[in-house]
């Protein structure tokens, strides 16, 4: 009898959670249409920024505000040429260019723009002795600073050291944000699917010339195949009626879609020279007429690493301290992804308002500050 | 049985096998973990996250096996293929109705390109040119300060000569305020 019971009360709990759950999928559902509307109201960019300079698909933008700056030392953050440099500057709160200009920083941001067909001759030289050189002299001549600090993320971040290694008078410091340099590790995916015996980088820039962002887009799906396909819309369509969420989720999700193609003559160096035969680190990157040698940088240099970056594993970035010439470095591994190293809620918590200090000490104090001797 | 395990269906199924024991092990484990208090659904959440993670384990995996490298390889090859047809094919067209294709662009892309770097190189070469002209201009033109100087100092015997008499000029090659008098002055 009380086994039968027992059975009884099991059935009894079972059948009312199962109710109640189609009751609460049923409220989720109902909140589907206004999806839509929520997906429009999205923002690209939360700090308010101006346009200073512009350069055929290149602009820079330059961030706005009351307070007079605390160092007289800009910084430029360079992005990389995949998906839009907005990530940096998401939304209030998940922000990393609000914690530099709250500081005080003269803070600027290179967005490259969307490539169109007739760029698709467009090399690492046109990018980093071309575009990069002009927008720091730009900033240099605006701002009267005979030198810039540089922020790199991801792939930006090894254009910022190649640029750094060819023009190191006019960097200051440089920070760079999971950015790949050693490209002999085989911890990450990318670097098996990028290798000379599976991947044709010629004749795919040849017949494609500028890279598709869907490829590009899949490719970084691909990664995680479950999480992207089954996990994270499982857990969107469970967690609907939590607008916090369903606005970040939105969020987030308008800027891993809002891809951009990469220029073909880039890719083909970047994978060939890179991925394939991990040229920056033996010495002999081309970069046009010239060969980066990292040993020439020997600015402040400040590298930080994701511990769980799929994308850039830290075994890809660990080595760049070693392999400059600078006697001030710093390397910080932090827990996070690619890109939670960014917007994560611990990163921007913890993580950036070490980076801010760090690059305050190194900074030369502007009108603003205390300290200025002025 | 060497035979057996050669066989590469042998192999797939055996990992196929492997994989499904795991999902069921995981599974089972979170299943039994969970407070038997707890809502039905959040032990199924559970186990259902057990599965999925052995399942992303095993995904990670196969995406780095032999196999998966040749099926990446032989889907992109086969885009390549699909669209280098699909350029030609266009640009068949385009060219039979005497239009401009693509690779026509592309190819006058390439040809300005060029032409703007032998251009560079070219200016390059003028501007190296001329500065070894201004350094030897320079160099001429202190050496003739110095002969004068030197004349000017064999004919002044008595006087004192001041400085270095002669023109004077800056770090830059430039003359300085103009010649000095007999006096040597500056």
């Amino acid at each position: 009898m009380s086994t039968a019971n027992a059975w009884q009360d099991l059935w009894t709990s079972w059948a009312g959670a199962m109710i109640d759950e189609a009751a609460a999928a049923a409220r989720r559902m109902s909140r589907l249409p206004l999806l839509w509307e929520k997906a429009q109201r999205v923002k690209k960019g939360a700090t308010p920024s101006e346009v200073v300079y512009e350069e055929d698909r290149l602009t820079l933008l330059h961030y706005k505000s009351d307070a007079p700056a605390a160092y007289r030392t800009p910084l430029v953050f360079v992005f990389a040429l995949v998906n839009r440099p907005y990530i940096l500057d998401l939304k209030a709160g998940k922000s990393v260019v609000e914690h530099f200009v709250r500081l005080g920083f003269d803070t600027y941001l290179v967005d490259w723009g969307v490539p169109i067909d007739a760029d698709r001759c467009l090399t690492l030289d046109d990018y980093v002795n071309g575009y990069m050189v002009n927008v720091l002299n730009h900033v240099r001549e605006r701002t009267g600073s005979e030198n810039v600090s540089v922020l790199g993320y991801c792939m930006g971040g090894s254009m910022s050291a190649m640029f750094t290694a060819l023009h190191q008078d006019m960097v200051r410091n440089l920070i760079l944000m999971a950015a790949g340099i050693d490209f002999s590790t085989r911890d990450g995916l990318l670097n098996l699917w990028t290798g000379p015996d599976v991947f044709d980088v010629d004749k795919f820039v040849d017949a494609f010339g500028n890279v598709p962002p869907q490829f590009l887009q899949n490719m970084f799906l691909m990664l995680k195949p479950v999480q992207n396909f089954i996990e994270k819309p499982l857990n969107f369509l469970e967690r609907l009626e939590e607008d916090e969420f369903v606005e970040e989720f939105l969020t987030m999700e308008g800027w891993l879609n809002d891809n951009i193609p990469i220029p073909g003559e880039v890719y083909r160096e970047f994978v060939k020279f890179l991925y394939q035969q991990n040229r920056l680190v033996k010495g002999t990157m081309p970069v046009g007429r010239h060969v980066v040698n990292l040993r020439n940088i020997t600015c402040p240099v400040l590298n930080l690493m994701a511990r769980k970056d799929d994308l850039v594993p830290c075994s890809q970035s660990a080595p760049f301290n070693d392999l400059v010439g600078s006697a001030d470095r710093r390397t910080i591994e932090f827990p996070a992804g690619h890109i939670g190293l960014a917007v994560g809620g611990k990163a921007q918590r913890e993580l950036w308002p070490q980076v801010c200090d760090w690059l305050a000490a190194r900074s030369v104090p502007g009108v603003g500050s205390a300290g200025n001797a002025s | 049985m060497s035979s057996m395990n050669a066989n590469p269906f042998f192999e797939q199924a055996q990992r196929l096998t492997e994989l499904w024991a795991e999902m069921a092990v995981k599974m089972a484990g979170a299943g039994l973990s969970g407070d038997p208090d707890s809502p039905p659904p959040d032990a199924a959440r559970a186990m259902r996250s057990a599965a999925l993670s052995a399942t992303s384990q095993y995904a990670d995996q196969f995406m780095r096996s032999p196999q998966f490298l040749q099926m990446i390889k032989q889907s992109i090859d086969a885009s390549i293929e699909f669209r280098r047809r699909m350029n030609d094919f266009f640009t068949a067209a385009r060219h039979g109705t005497e239009g401009v294709a693509r690779e026509d662009v592309a190819g006058l892309l390439g040809a300005m390109q060029r032409m703007e770097a032998r251009t560079l190189d070219r200016l390059k070469e003028i501007a190296g040119r001329i500065d070894a002209l201004d350094r030897r201009l320079d160099a001429m033109e202190s050496a003739s300060a110095k002969d004068a100087a030197g004349r000017n100092g064999d004919r002044g015997s008595a006087g004192k000569v001041a400085g270095t008499g002669g023109t004077r000029t800056d770090a830059a090659g430039s003359p300085g305020p103009g010649p000095s008098s007999g006096g040597g002055k500056a």
